[in-house]
């Protein structure tokens, strides 16, 4: 039995589906300086919830071994944001926070590393905090790294799961080819992608209709001592333009009753079993 | 302009190939491009293609790779000796933490995944996708030095040599061990079965259950192919996250590749667009699948398959 106390928290967002926008909605322009793709519902972006889960089975797995946990959640956002917070709350989490703030950052992820160090240091150290490896539409991959130099702890992305030790927690991680196992001294931080094998908990309605009287608790930038106009100049670039991927393919159709003979002639040419193939 | 390349003394030829096309920047004049190349006792120095003017070696005593903040001390020694307006990092570990901590240290700017960047007006253009690759952004940077990595899925085709380049800063670094942080182990993971294949099929979100999924997969076995799908495809648990194909899983190049069922949105897209030879089979002629293909059957699949499968 190992005794041992952690206190984590898990950085979430709230990101639009892009699954359901039709391909011949991605415009753009003068006019429509971003796509307009409002109408899609929210959902929690996927890989912050596979960092929720990773902190919910280290609990689970050793909460009977002398392990005493907590896992909170946090996001930033406006009131549209306590959804997934209370989805959150139905999987475990033992509790919820809303920075309600109503400007979206987009790609300034120091501005956000700001928000999240502010809150760490002003309401209690955290042994683990765990973040998607990226989120939102700009997909930069960056505010976990941002929020290790400002914390002046390390960073271990792609963490494929955690188990507690008698030192500190081991670490499962893919760095490139490789599975490393690694022992970290908390506090740290760590980020999730794809997770081999992971599968989500689903909330039962019990723990929906429980977590949905739940109260979360709504911070300003004021309560984290944050101004909106400094940290927003945080930021080294400018979002100049958008533009769309260029075809590059001039596709050739075929008539199905001619498919046998191509599609053989091109397997056996990709099998390297024959060169040249004729459409 | 001064650019510099961090590089690995075993990085692969694909990144090596990518940091030089990157480094040649359109638009901008009289580029200098230095290559630090990060060297510890496994490697053995002079194995790596030079794609720089000149180099610059920096040693660690130990074996194990370098770590982030590793790189991050060799870098800023590097720096404090010439002005670097752009910094080039490999994408694979730890180029990303590097990049975005230096970009702290220096009070610059750093983007992860770039696709490329280019001098305009004078000004530093770096280009990236954004909305799970269904735009290209560009950014213009206002704060330098600027750290970038490149993303895995473009492929520059230019041939590296390897050339004698002078060596003008050579230093070892005998770095303490991380009291916070240590290596146990690592398992090198066994390649990826899509990535190693020749001939891929892929089943999209038009494979709607278990039935309809064991057609493609018959079809698949009796040509000898991997089976991949869709993120949609996974999400229902239809096939294991090791198949997922796309920005969110893997980036497969095969000789040919069959798309079955697949609209063609772009993070699935990004995965397989550097196949060598497609074959789409949708029913709809208008789905972005048959823009990326090289042969497009616009029919449903079950006839397909029955007919290539007699």
């Amino acid at each position: 039995m190992i005794k041992a106390q952690i206190k984590s928290l898990v950085c979430v967002k709230s990101v639009p589906d892009l699954d359901q926008v039709p391909a011949g909605d991605w415009k753009y322009g003068e006019h429509l300086p971003e796509p307009e793709i409002g109408y899609v519902n929210k959902i929690i972006n996927s890989y912050d919830q596979n960092a929720l889960e990773l902190l919910l089975r280290l609990r689970d797995d050793y909460k009977d071994n002398g392990l005493e946990m907590k896992v909170h959640v946090l996001t930033i956002g406006d009131a549209k944001s306590v959804k997934i917070l209370k989805d959150c709350c139905a999987s475990g989490a033992d509790s919820c926070v809303l920075v309600e703030h109503g400007v979206d950052y987009k790609y300034q992820y120091q501005a956000v590393a700001a928000i999240l160090n502010a809150y760490s240091g002003l309401y209690g150290q955290y042994d683990i905090i765990m973040c998607g490896e990226s989120a939102g539409p700009y997909d930069n991959g960056q505010t976990a790294f941002a929020l290790s130099y400002t914390m002046n702890i390390p960073c271990i992305s792609d963490v494929q799961s955690l188990e507690l030790a008698e030192d500190g927690i081991n670490v499962v991680c893919k760095r490139d080819e490789e599975i490393c196992r690694l022992l970290l001294k908390k506090p740290f931080i760590g980020t999730a992608e794809s997770i081999r094998g992971l599968s989500l908990r689903l909330p039962t309605l019990k723990e929906r209709l429980m977590s949905s009287k739940k109260n979360i608790e709504i911070l300003t930038l004021k309560d984290l001592g944050l101004k909106e106009e400094v940290i927003s100049k945080k930021g080294g670039k400018l979002l100049e333009k958008f533009f769309a991927l260029e075809t590059v393919k001039d596709c050739h159709y075929v008539e199905v009753e001619n498919l046998p003979h191509t599609i053989e002639q091109l397997i056996e040419m990709a099998q390297g079993q024959r060169k040249g193939c004729s459409k | 302009m001064n650019v510099l390349i961090v590089a690995h003394e075993d990085e692969r030829p694909e990144s090596l190939r990518r940091l030089w096309a990157a480094a040649n920047l359109s638009g901008a004049d009289e580029i200098r491009v230095t290559q630090c190349i990060l060297s510890r006792p496994a490697n053995g120095f002079g194995r790596t293609a030079y794609i720089s003017d000149e180099i610059i070696l920096c040693k660690k005593g130990d074996c194990h790779p370098w770590e982030a903040a590793q790189v991050r001390s060799a870098v800023r020694d590097i720096m404090q000796t010439r002005s670097f307006p752009l910094v080039l990092l490999g994408n694979h570990y730890p180029g990303a933490q590097a990049a975005v901590c230096l970009a702290c240290d220096t009070d610059g700017e750093s983007i992860l995944n770039a696709s490329c960047a280019k001098v305009s007006n004078g000004e530093l253009m770096v280009t990236k996708a954004v909305y799970a690759s269904n735009m290209n952004a560009v950014y213009r940077i206002k704060k330098k030095p600027c750290f970038i990595t490149l993303r895995n899925d473009i492929d520059s085709q230019i041939k590296l040599q390897i050339a004698n380049k002078p060596v003008i800063a050579e230093k070892t670094y005998n770095f303490t061990d991380s009291e916070s942080m240590i290596y146990l182990s690592g398992k090198k993971i066994e390649q990826n079965m899509l990535q190693s294949a020749k001939c891929v099929v892929i089943a999209g979100r038009g494979i709607r259950n278990t039935q309809d999924l064991a057609l493609v997969e018959k079809f698949a076995r009796s040509i000898r192919a991997e089976l991949g799908g869709s993120r949609p495809l996974i999400m229902n648990g239809l096939l294991p996250t090791e198949r997922m194909i796309g920005q969110s899983g893997k980036i497969i190049a095969p000789n040919l590749c069959i798309a079955i069922g697949v609209s063609g949105a772009a993070p699935l897209a990004a995965g397989i667009q550097q196949s060598k030879k497609m074959i789409a089979v949708n029913q709809d002629r208008e789905a972005p699948i048959f823009k990326i293909a090289d042969l497009g059957i616009v029919a449903d699949y079950h006839e397909v398959l029955a007919r290539v499968m007699r």
